[in-house]
């Protein structure tokens, strides 16, 4: 078994993605609910996507300056350069829209959610659009995760 | 954009944050949030958060 430290960062990258993804889900379902007694619970889990997605943020971009560059090359010159050039170019900058919006939602979450129908309107849209960008930049991972293998396996063919 | 932290990514990164802290801070204390329309807040949020992921969409796919 031969793990790198490209690999642990990759995954965690991914897997603290997911998690945050999950954890905005979480605070639109209590959201909808919203009352006194889940106020808190509301108020942690918007704190646990803050915190997931700046960990993807960090995470993902030390491996895109230290790791992708050379990945990048196998991509460019393999069959799927689209996923560089439109998937991994708008995942790294759609990821900010839900980086700012993940350092939003634990502000937004302080109002009384249960008695004002506007912030609570406004949690529900701000998590909302986290799950979704989230789910898109979380669907780019793998498209080019796999451009790369695709890459090797052309060439490898090509040298067998 | 990189002469600030020799990486490009890294300063978009940075000044995104830095832009959000500040634009909140002065929010904050000019009380202006809460002279807006809640809805006309949300309305803009999903408008210009959808124009923004078709944009980045479209922009990459054309070029």
């Amino acid at each position: 078994m031969n793990i790198t430290t490209s690999d642990v960062i990759l995954l965690a990258h991914a897997a603290f993605g997911g998690l945050g993804t999950l954890a905005v889900l979480w605070v639109f379902v209590d959201a909808l609910n919203a009352r006194e007694q889940n106020a808190r619970r509301i108020r942690s889990a918007a704190f646990a996507v803050a915190s997931c997605i700046a960990a993807a943020w960090i995470l993902g971009g030390y491996w895109y300056l230290h790791f992708y560059p050379a990945d990048k090359v196998l991509i460019l010159n393999g069959p799927w350069p689209f996923a560089h050039n439109l998937f991994m170019e708008t995942k790294e900058h759609l990821f900010f829209l839900t980086l700012i919006l993940s350092f939003y939602l634990p502000l937004a979450t302080r109002d009384a959610l249960h008695s004002n129908a506007a912030p609570r309107r406004m949690v529900l849209c701000v998590a909302l659009l986290i799950a979704l960008s989230g789910l898109a930049i979380e669907g780019a991972g793998p498209v080019v995760n796999h451009s790369a293998e695709v890459a090797l396996v052309r060439a490898n063919a090509k040298r067998l | 954009m990189s002469f600030a932290s020799h990486q490009d990514w890294t300063t978009q990164g940075v000044a995104n944050v830095a832009f959000f802290v500040v634009l909140g801070l002065i929010f904050l204390r000019t009380s202006l949030a809460e002279k807006l329309n809640p809805n006309g807040m949300i309305s803009l949020l999903i408008g210009t958060a959808i124009l923004a992921g078709a944009g980045l969409f479209a922009w990459y796919a054309l070029h």
